[in-house]
């Protein structure tokens, strides 16, 4: 396996086609988006920027990770986004039909970087940072890497997506809800837990997780105690997603110990997530 | 126009002159882009050749370097953005030194944006930049709503004046004074800036304003308050370029929700003889080169066959 990270293309802001914008859960969907031109430079753990209508409500473009890279022919054509629907920018993308041309800009922020070393992997998502899941997974895959876990928390079963839709064929789902009516009840702490007591996650393999702030803090503590390294994909709001604006930074440790601020988007928006300092978690001394 | 004159059938459209003047200035269109909005230009090349832009304008440059405001520094309004973004830059050193090469690739005539915490501070930027290859201007930035400090230097006629003439002893540069909404009097500020003797006037910056979450009974941006950009201003920078150009002798820049060839239309009109694109720039990347492509058609719709023909057009009601 190889780390050698590919020059990454630079993003466009072109029209694609809504090929397919299907329901998987009651709140969830997966929009399918032509793309010929742009889709072979896309690279796992990447995003988009969706403008969602013409007519300024809202203004700003809305930030999604690629969720699949469609492939025609073993050429790629296209890629997937997979959204819930809560605020005005995804109930827009919620009504685009088969046919509508919807501009996006992309490809956007960096890719995975996976150890050279590592032959097994473990994938913690929580909520919607299922999305970039698929995509990550299915170039593991492709690498040659056959041991995938994927530890997936939903709230409940409404929000829980299915794993035929979550990930490739070939990986391990542990499923869970806060409420338990999907998989186990409780988090994906848990099972991360239990996987790193039976030796099934240890330090050398690659970890990718994607969620919330809070459970970002959790899994961080979890494997900061063990000595495993993870790459989280994070989220800020975005002005712009292609480091214009300065308006999506969040904070990072430096190796020199001093906490900055990083852009989301042009910075990562993956970090390792040893490296990521919350709100709530900054001392004295940081200049903010 | 590609018409071929071979085929008679329709005669070639009249050409259409863009090239604008701002003083010894001279643009080959007037479409600009907004500091802060427009990153180091570079982020643009993937999206279209920036070289065929009227100019670039680059965020604001300080003499320290600046960490920006801590987040969010970023709220959605209804049809504008409010930002306290706090002008994050490397601090003049080490621009002139990483960034500024960069830059000077473009192709696009380069305007330097820069803020002084002090008159002092603002005559040792311009003296800085005025030393460096491959500057076409300098703009003050007298307005920015996003650092304390008392930086607001565009409120008060007396300072704008220190400002431009501090800059002008220390550099040959054409500048351009950015002024702020936020004042009961733009005139006045205007005036002053001209007498100081600015190349030209840009209008505006951001309008100070606040964004709220009730439920947690706290402002949205970390720092309490920010500036409002986008299309919801445009009608009140519109009225305030008006009021400039006919108080003015020299040339103004046009700034604020622009995002179409029309919005640029109605700038010129109104008495702007360029404009900067801002906000648009973050959400139609491309926005930008198309208006330079649309805005001829616009200009010969009104029969007009430059941009000169079109600028301080408007007929107010007697
Ligand atoms: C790099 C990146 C990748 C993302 N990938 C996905 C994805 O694959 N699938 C998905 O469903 N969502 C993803 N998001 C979040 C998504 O962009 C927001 O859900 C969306 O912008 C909400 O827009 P809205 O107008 O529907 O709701 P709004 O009314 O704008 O927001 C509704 C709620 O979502 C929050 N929100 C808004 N924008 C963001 C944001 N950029 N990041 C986090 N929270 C936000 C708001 O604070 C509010 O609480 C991603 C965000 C980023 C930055
Ligand atoms: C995120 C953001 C950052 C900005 N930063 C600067 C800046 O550094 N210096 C400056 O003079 N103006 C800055 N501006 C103001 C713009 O240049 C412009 O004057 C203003 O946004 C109005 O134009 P618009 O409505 O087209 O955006 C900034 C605006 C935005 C939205
Ligand atoms: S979203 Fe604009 S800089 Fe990151």
């Amino acid at each position: 396996m190889s780390n050698a990270t590919p020059e990454l293309a630079p993003p466009v802001c072109v029209d694609g086609e809504v090929l397919e914008n299907r329901w998987i859960t009651p709140v969830t969907k997966v929009m399918k988006i032509h793309a010929p031109d742009v889709a072979p430079g896309m690279q796992p753990g990447q995003f988009v920027n969706l403008e969602t209508t013409k007519t300024l409500v809202p203004m700003l473009r809305r930030p999604m990770s690629i969720h699949k890279v469609v492939k025609h022919q073993g050429i790629a054509s296209g890629f997937c986004v997979l959204y819930d629907v809560i605020g005005p920018g995804t109930q827009n993308l919620s009504e685009m039909t088969p046919g509508t041309k919807i501009s996006f800009v992309g490809p956007l922020g960096n890719m995975i970087t996976v150890p050279e070393t590592a032959r097994r992997a473990t994938i913690i998502a929580g909520g919607v940072g299922i999305g970039p899941v698929k995509f990550v997974a299915e170039s593991l895959q492709e690498r040659g890497m056959r041991d995938i876990t994927v530890v997936y928390g939903a709230r409940d079963a409404d929000h829980s997506v299915p794993v035929h839709e979550a990930m490739p064929d070939g990986c391990r789902p542990l499923l869970c809800t806060d409420d338990g009516s999907v998989g186990r009840k409780g988090f994906v702490t848990s099972w991360t837990e239990e996987l790193i007591e039976r030796n099934r996650l240890t330090p050398g393999d690659y970890v990718f997780t994607c969620g919330p702030h809070a459970m970002f803090k959790a899994v961080r503590d979890l494997l900061g105690k063990h000595g495993i390294a993870a790459e989280a994909a994070t989220e800020e709001f975005m002005g712009c997603g292609f480091g214009v604006c300065f308006g999506c930074p969040l904070y990072q440790r430096q190796p020199d110990g001093q906490v900055e601020m990083k852009l989301c988007c042009v910075d990562g928006c993956l970090f390792p997530l040893d490296t990521l300092v919350f709100e709530g978690e900054l001392e004295d001394g940081v200049s903010a | 126009m590609n018409a071929t004159t071979t085929q008679a059938e329709a005669p070639p459209e009249p050409a259409v002159d863009l090239s604008v003047e701002l003083g010894p200035l001279k643009l080959a269109n007037p479409i600009g882009t907004g500091s802060g909005t427009y990153g180091k230009g570079v982020e643009f090349q993937s999206f279209y050749d920036v070289a065929r832009l009227g100019c670039v304008v680059v965020k604001t440059i300080t003499v320290e370097e600046r960490a920006g405001n801590p987040p969010p520094r970023l709220a959605e309004t209804a049809g504008g953005l409010l930002n306290s973004i706090g002008l994050q830059n490397p601090g003049v050193e080490r621009y002139i030194a990483e960034v500024l090469p960069k830059l000077r690739t473009l192709g696009a005539p380069l305007v330097i944006n820069i803020a002084g915490h002090t008159v002092e501070a603002f005559g040792e930027l311009a003296a800085a930049f005025g030393a460096e290859e491959g500057i076409a201007a300098l703009e003050l930035n007298m307005s920015c709503p996003n650092v304390s400090g008392g930086l607001d230097y565009s409120t008060d006629p007396k300072v704008a004046h220190e400002v431009v003439a501090r800059a002008k002893d220390v550099t040959d540069l054409p500048l351009i004074a950015k002024l702020s909404p936020n004042v009961t009097d733009i005139v006045p500020i205007g005036l002053a800036c001209q007498e100081a003797g600015a190349t030209a006037v840009s209008a505006i910056n951001t309008y100070v304003g606040m964004a709220i979450d009730w439920r947690k009974r706290k402002p949205i941006l970390g720092r309490g308050f920010g500036g409002l950009s986008g299309p919801c201003i445009k009608v009140l920078a519109l009225r305030l370029v008006h009021r400039l150009y006919q108080a003015l002798d020299i040339p103004v820049i046009g700034i604020g929700g622009i995002q179409t060839a029309d919005d640029v239309m109605e700038y010129l009109v109104a008495g702007a003889t360029a404009v900067q694109v801002g906000t648009a720039n973050f959400y139609r990347p491309n926005c930008a080169l198309e208006i330079v492509e649309a805005l001829p058609g616009l200009i010969r719709e009104l029969g007009a066959t430059s941009v000169r023909d079109v600028v301080g057009t408007l007929e107010m009601p007697g």
